[in-house]
């Protein structure tokens, strides 16, 4: 069993199975060879940490078990990036609003949970698939910020952004 | 479409956007100034410059608020892994990609600043290539022609990538006509980064590949795909090769003696694929055999073709070598499709798993050991006054002589009827059990059972010996219920259990409710483990069915 400890103090306990799904905390454990870790302190308290940790514990629990992707083939990590199919279990997983979506993507980043990295992005590329710029404004909130001269130059790109 | 200058939003009390505000202000001082007798030109210029200020100043807000809404929290790093996942989704060069740069500044310079995202080159458009060019750096390009419109291609857009041929690293022109066929004309300047070459053609007359392709230098080639070209493969220096593919139009396959030259400039393919490309004679001599010693997969799909190239090939160990044929005749078609040597298949000296499928128009057979494998897909087109597919299936089985099947442990046959006018003596499987004798499982799948029944059993076979004494499991899927022998079946299991060659377990499998279980369980006597269940369907052969053939 490992002890893992969020930034606002909220402990967790969880099988070495479950905490091995993250690289960051598996090469922690594996270079302090302890069975206890004090990690992982996400991203120096800017926001809420338990909620989106849970729901990390709560994916690596599920896949548990599964094999890890291997870091010595850039073939392999290709393909996965470009299959944007998302199984059954973690598109609901990833079925949360803006918000929770981009702190999951941020946790599997600091923990190294590339499998996750992988669905979230995917749901990112999913969600712009296929929309104008205008709409992707309005999906994230976003507003034109672009200076007239700018301006020009995306009205010339647009020119032939179009595939005939 | 983009948004007008400076937004939309209305200016609270007034209705107007903040564009439309300063608009009417200029205006409105502008007039003013004429009527206070202040001539435009003196005060146009301060207008606009001030205008230009506050716009500026706008986007600079605009940018702030941005950087505070919940998606500016992820970081470049991850954010540029997005367009990696929209790659696939399009054609070459994505869509996507340029409107994630027109979403807003921060994305727009994050983007345009990430080389990687823009080295895929699609030539339809001067403009875009030229900004692919400049955004994608000194990466290495990956350039691509495909579509059968003329809007579809510019060759003034790819001219502009020539200068950059060092940055070459991936062509594939895949074209369905011939407007673009000069475009191969072009290609003799030396790429020396080049590869990956693809170049497939659907068009009459085919375009011809010679020598002058990049100018004759194809060594850094690592993987090679030719269709529908006309060409004499007359490279010999691809000493980087490691992936090839050949299809040519049927009237101008290429030689023998240039096929194997060619094999020979190229010693570490691993993969090779032949569609229809080598003709039915050898004009090479008969000694003359190349070895390749890193190969892995050769599949050959052909009418005529696999003998004539596989003489003159050494197979080695470890690979796997898939045949793909049509065929005719009323004899097996495997000595026509192997070569004359067994020892030119090096990769299938140990076969440990034997599956075959009869099906009447579809003769597969897979065998698979420690030392390679060797898949044959062969389709049977039956002609007039032929002779009944059953006596085809029986010489093809008798045919596995070809095979060393001595120490084969898995024997599956799926759908092998027994023609009736053949003796049993003379039935294959006797012949093929007789060499098995390493054989621990045997699966039998909606066959005529009872000549292998008979044949295992060393009362009634034609040797009287054991066949098969290591044999601890066999299985039969019976859908008829005259395929089930029980009375022969027990007389198998007990005269090899009197000899010490006792049977492990008996799986009798009902397709559908043919059998009665009272009768297997009778089994019992004379074999270990004896078990009977019904199933919907027999089990899916695990072939690899390849529409070449077709």
């Amino acid at each position: 069993m490992v002890l893992l400890v969020t930034s606002d103090n909220k402990n967790f306990v969880v099988d070495r199975e479950v905490a091995d799904r993250s690289v960051f905390v598996k090469n922690t454990l594996e270079a302090r060879g302890l069975s206890i870790a004090t990690p992982p302190m996400l991203n120096g308290g800017c926001f809420e940490l338990t909620s989106p940790f849970l729901q990390v514990l709560e994916y690596c629990q599920h896949h548990r078990g599964e094999p890890l992707p291997t870091t010595d083939d850039a073939n392999a990590d290709e393909n996965r990036k470009r299959t944007t199919d998302i199984g059954e279990w973690d598109r609901k997983f990833i079925t949360v609003d803006h918000e929770m979506l981009f702190e999951i993507i941020l946790a599997a980043n600091y923990l190294d949970i590339k499998p996750l990295l992988d669905v979230g992005c995917k749901t990112i590329g999913n969600m712009v698939k296929g929309k104008s710029p205008e709409e992707v404004r309005k999906l994230f909130d976003i507003v034109n910020d672009f200076t007239p001269e700018e301006e020009a130059q995306i009205k010339k790109e647009n020119e032939w952004a179009e595939d005939p | 479409m983009a948004t007008p200058i400076g937004g939309g939003e209305s200016f609270p009390g007034c209705g107007l956007s903040l564009p439309q505000l300063l608009h009417a202000a200029k205006t409105k001082l502008l007039d003013s100034t004429c009527r206070g007798r202040v001539t435009t030109t003196m005060i146009q210029p301060e207008v606009d410059a001030l205008e230009q200020d506050t716009l500026t100043v706008l986007g600079l807000v605009r940018s702030m608020k941005n950087s505070f809404m919940p998606v500016s929290r992820i970081p470049g790093v991850i954010l540029s892994l997005i367009p990696k996942y929209l790659e696939h989704q399009t054609t070459a060069t994505n869509k996507d990609l340029i409107t994630l740069t027109h979403v807003c500044r921060a994305w727009r310079e994050l983007f345009i600043s990430l080389p990687s995202l823009w080295t895929r080159l699609d030539f339809k458009d001067v403009e875009k290539t030229r900004t692919y060019l400049k955004r994608s750096g000194t990466l290495p390009l990956e350039l691509v022609v495909h579509g059968s419109h003329v809007e579809s291609y510019s060759e003034d857009a790819f001219f502009l990538a020539v200068p950059h041929r060092r940055r070459f690293k991936s062509l594939t022109i895949g074209r369905t006509s011939d407007f673009v066929g000069n475009l191969v004309n072009h290609l003799t300047f030396p790429a020396p980064s080049l590869k990956e070459l693809r170049i497939s053609f659907a068009c009459d007359p085919a375009p011809v590949l010679d020598d002058t392709l990049f100018n004759g230098d194809l060594s850094s080639l690592r993987t090679l795909g030719l269709g529908g070209v006309v060409t004499n493969l007359p490279w010999r220096n691809l000493w980087n090769l490691t992936t090839f593919e050949l299809r040519c139009p049927t009237d101008s396959r290429v030689t023998i003696a240039r096929f194997l030259g060619f094999l020979e400039g190229a010693p570490r393919l691993k993969d090779i694929t032949l569609h229809h490309s080598i003709p039915s004679s050898s004009n090479a001599s008969s000694s003359r055999v190349v070895y390749l010693p890193y190969l892995k997969n050769l599949t050959i799909c052909s009418n005529l073709a696999h003998a004539t190239l596989l003489n003159h090939l050494s197979i080695p160990t470890e690979a796997s070598l898939t045949l793909n044929f049509k065929f005719r005749g009323d004899r097996s078609p495997l000595p026509d499709y192997l070569p004359k040597s067994s020892k030119n298949l090096r990769n299938i000296f140990r076969i440990t798993t034997v599956n075959l499928l009869f099906e009447e128009k579809q003769k597969f057979m897979r065998l698979v050991g420690p030392s390679g494998s060797l898949y044959i897909y062969g389709r049977w087109e039956p002609e007039a006054l032929m002779i009944h597919w059953l006596t085809l299936d029986h010489r093809i089985l008798r045919s596995l002589d070809y095979f060393p099947l001595h120490m084969t442990h898995s024997l599956t046959i799926t759908k092998y009827r027994v023609p009736t006018m053949i003796p049993d003596f003379d039935k294959p499987p006797h012949q093929n059990l007789f060499r098995a004798m390493e054989l621990k499982t045997l699966v039998l799948i909606q066959c005529h059972n009872l000549s292998f029944i008979l044949a295992l059993n060393p009362k009634r076979n034609s040797s009287k010996d054991v066949l098969c004494p290591n044999l601890e499991e066999l299985t039969l899927y019976v859908e008829v219920r005259n395929e089930f022998h029980i009375l022969e079946l027990m007389e198998m299991a007990k005269e090899r259990a009197s000899r010490g060659a006792k049977l492990r377990s008996v799986t009798v499998v009902g397709l559908g409710e043919l059998v009665s279980g009272k009768e297997v369980f009778k089994l019992r006597e004379h074999v270990t483990h004896v078990e009977y269940r019904f199933e919907e369907s027999a089990p899916e052969w695990d072939s690899i069915f390849d529409d070449e053939a077709n």
